[in-house]
């Protein structure tokens, strides 16, 4: 998959920008907050209907315009796209492929992503939320159900949280067990469908993590749950009912007290291991960033063995947070004959690529430069 | 910036209403200023009407004008099958079908503690009284498929299966996270037809 040019008007600090890709490297150079890494929430919008940034469009908005409009012609399957997408202020977000209105959360019609940025190197050492994330996006990528439990899931929780907020005001038992009903039905599907994902991206996660460091270690990825003691990915649905149940039951006063749910996919994390360490309590800075980066790689070759094509690669400034060895392994890693679309403020770094398929661009003052190398 | 009194109060009316946002309620508004007079009042009228003569029936919740509503006092339907639905705009749907004979209960609303409803909120407890008094035979939760509609049919059959009911949920031919108003009229008689008993 690869995008061949964009038009972009409005866009965040861009009034208006007309661009040609090379179909294998390009490469967006400035100073910081010159708007670099608007350039490739453009692109992700177009491709995938939403930014990586922020959750509501009118943030992409130029200062004082009303609307932005994105177009872009793209490859897939070998057969050529147009993708448009439209903000207005106060209006719902708008994408079309070649001129159908889409559903912007529909995977069918997307082109690929695979984004990197600074904060996913915190994927292991963040916060658990992160991770659940993580785990919940890719999960969701290739299971339609999965993306329609998590969000009953999440309405569940929203109501449930509620109702519990209520209970020093008002008798909320009655109620509240229709409610359990559907949290333990719900998120034990959950819980099933991320233990049996994370089953399967192990090896992938390993291969990856032992390529960037250089040697074989034993690596387990261990998922962390708010009521199962030992989960393990053969575990029946019917079973993690049971014992979200029992859980739920012990822990009903402390919730009636704290008003918030307390049991559940919702309070979950995963671990790594390596050579029996727990990565996520007691890696180094440095092994958690290799982590991070193994698991981000991981979810770029699900998405390519699932779509038979390689996604859009983007790495936001991601070179320079790492040493001079990974950073070679990622030269190699987009050496390949992908799309790639980097921002940097060492345009030198990437001096090495070949320079027949790599396309340098300066940012600065909102205007954006082709240069000839 | 100009502005009329009058005409800002219409505005402000207008986009009060679903799907209106202020934009079309201008339109409307500049269309209304426009048009003969006997055609708004006529408008005007009818919406008076509307709300000085509907009712709710007091047998199964629905809106009506008479008291009992025509599908409750119709001899022609099977009184044994209740349809428990959770807005009026859900009995047009089902009506709209041609296909179901027995009757309607509307519970006008869903369990929702965020939008302050609970289960005393909506029209359960004519419901019970309903069964209670024998000859129902069944009784179809077509409720939405979403978190609220769901947790309504949990409610209710946890309610009714101590009596001796059939208890069935329309099967899931519906969009997932949908609401009943936005299927199609295919899927929701697929829906209908394929109906289970309910199970946990």
């Amino acid at each position: 998959m690869w995008f061949k040019n964009l038009f972009l008007s409005n866009f965040r600090n861009f009034s208006r920008i007309e661009l040609e890709f090379s179909p294998s490297i390009n490469i967006f150079w400035g100073r910081n907050g010159e708007g670099k890494t608007n350039l490739l929430e453009a692109l992700y919008c177009l491709g995938k209907g939403k930014s990586f940034r922020v959750e509501s469009g009118e943030q992409l908005i130029k200062w004082k315009e009303e609307n932005v409009y994105l177009r872009g012609e793209g490859e897939k399957g070998n057969k050529l796209f147009i993708y448009e997408f439209f903000i207005t202020r106060g209006s719902p977000l708008i994408r079309k492929v070649n001129s159908h209105r889409v559903n912007l959360k529909d995977p069918r019609h997307w082109l690929w992503m695979a984004i990197f940025s600074p904060e996913d190197l915190r994927l292991i050492s963040g916060s658990p939320f992160r991770r659940r994330n993580f785990l919940d996006t890719v999960l969701s990528y290739f299971n339609f159900r999965y993306s329609y439990l998590r969000s009953l899931y999440k309405k569940i929780i929203t109501q449930r949280n509620f109702l519990l907020s209520l209970a020093k005001k008002r008798n909320i038992e009655k109620d509240l067990s229709s409610w359990d009903e559907q949290l333990v039905d719900k998120g034990s599907q959950i819980v099933k469908a991320r233990l049996e994902g994370l089953k399967e991206a192990e090896p992938l996660f390993k291969e990856v993590y032992s390529r960037i460091v250089g040697k074989n270690s034993s690596i387990k990825i261990s998922y962390k749950s708010s009521f199962l003691d030992k989960p393990f990915p053969e575990i029946p649905v019917k079973e993690i009912k049971e014992i979200f149940w029992r859980k739920l039951g012990q822990m009903k006063e402390k919730e009636v007290e704290k008003g918030i749910t307390l049991v559940g996919p919702h309070r979950d994390d995963f671990i790594i291991f390596v050579d029996g360490i727990n990565l996520n309590l007691f890696g180094s800075r440095g092994e958690q960033r290799i982590a991070a980066f193994s698991l981000k790689l991981s979810e770029f070759f699900i998405i390519e063995s699932r779509e038979g094509e390689s996604p859009v690669v983007l790495l936001d400034d991601v070179a320079s947070e790492l040493d001079p060895f990974r950073q070679r392994f990622l030269l190699d890693f987009i050496q390949n004959k992908r799309q790639v679309f980097i921002t940097t403020t060492q345009p030198l770094l990437f001096k090495s690529l070949s320079s027949s398929c790599t396309n340098f661009y300066r940012i600065a003052e909102g205007k954006v430069r082709r240069e000839e190398k | 910036m100009y502005s009329v009194k009058s005409l800002n109060r219409l505005v402000g009316e207008l986009s009060k209403l679903p799907g209106i946002g202020e934009k079309s309620a201008e339109r409307i508004a500049f269309f209304i200023l426009k048009e003969r007079k006997e055609n708004i009042f006529r408008l005007a009228e009818a919406i008076r009407e509307l709300k000085e003569r509907v009712k709710y029936c007091s047998i199964c919740g629905n809106v009506t004008e008479e008291d009992p509503c025509k599908i409750c006092q119709d001899g022609t339907r099977d009184r044994s099958i209740i349809c428990v639905v959770e807005e009026p705009r859900d009995v047009f749907l089902f009506e709209r079908v041609k296909r179901f004979k027995g009757v309607y209960h509307v519970l006008r609303g869903a369990i929702s503690p965020i939008k302050g409803i609970g289960s005393e909120d909506i029209n359960i407890r004519p419901l019970l009284e309903r069964v209670k008094k024998g000859n129902v035979k069944e009784v179809i939760l077509a409720t939405d498929p979403n978190a609220e509609g769901e947790t309504t049919a949990i409610y209710l059959f946890k309610l009714l299966s101590s009596l001796n009911v059939r208890i069935t949920r329309l099967a899931h031919g519906l969009p997932a996270g949908g609401d009943l108003e936005f299927a199609d009229e295919l899927t929701l008689l697929e829906a209908l037809e394929g109906r289970r008993e309910m199970r946990f």
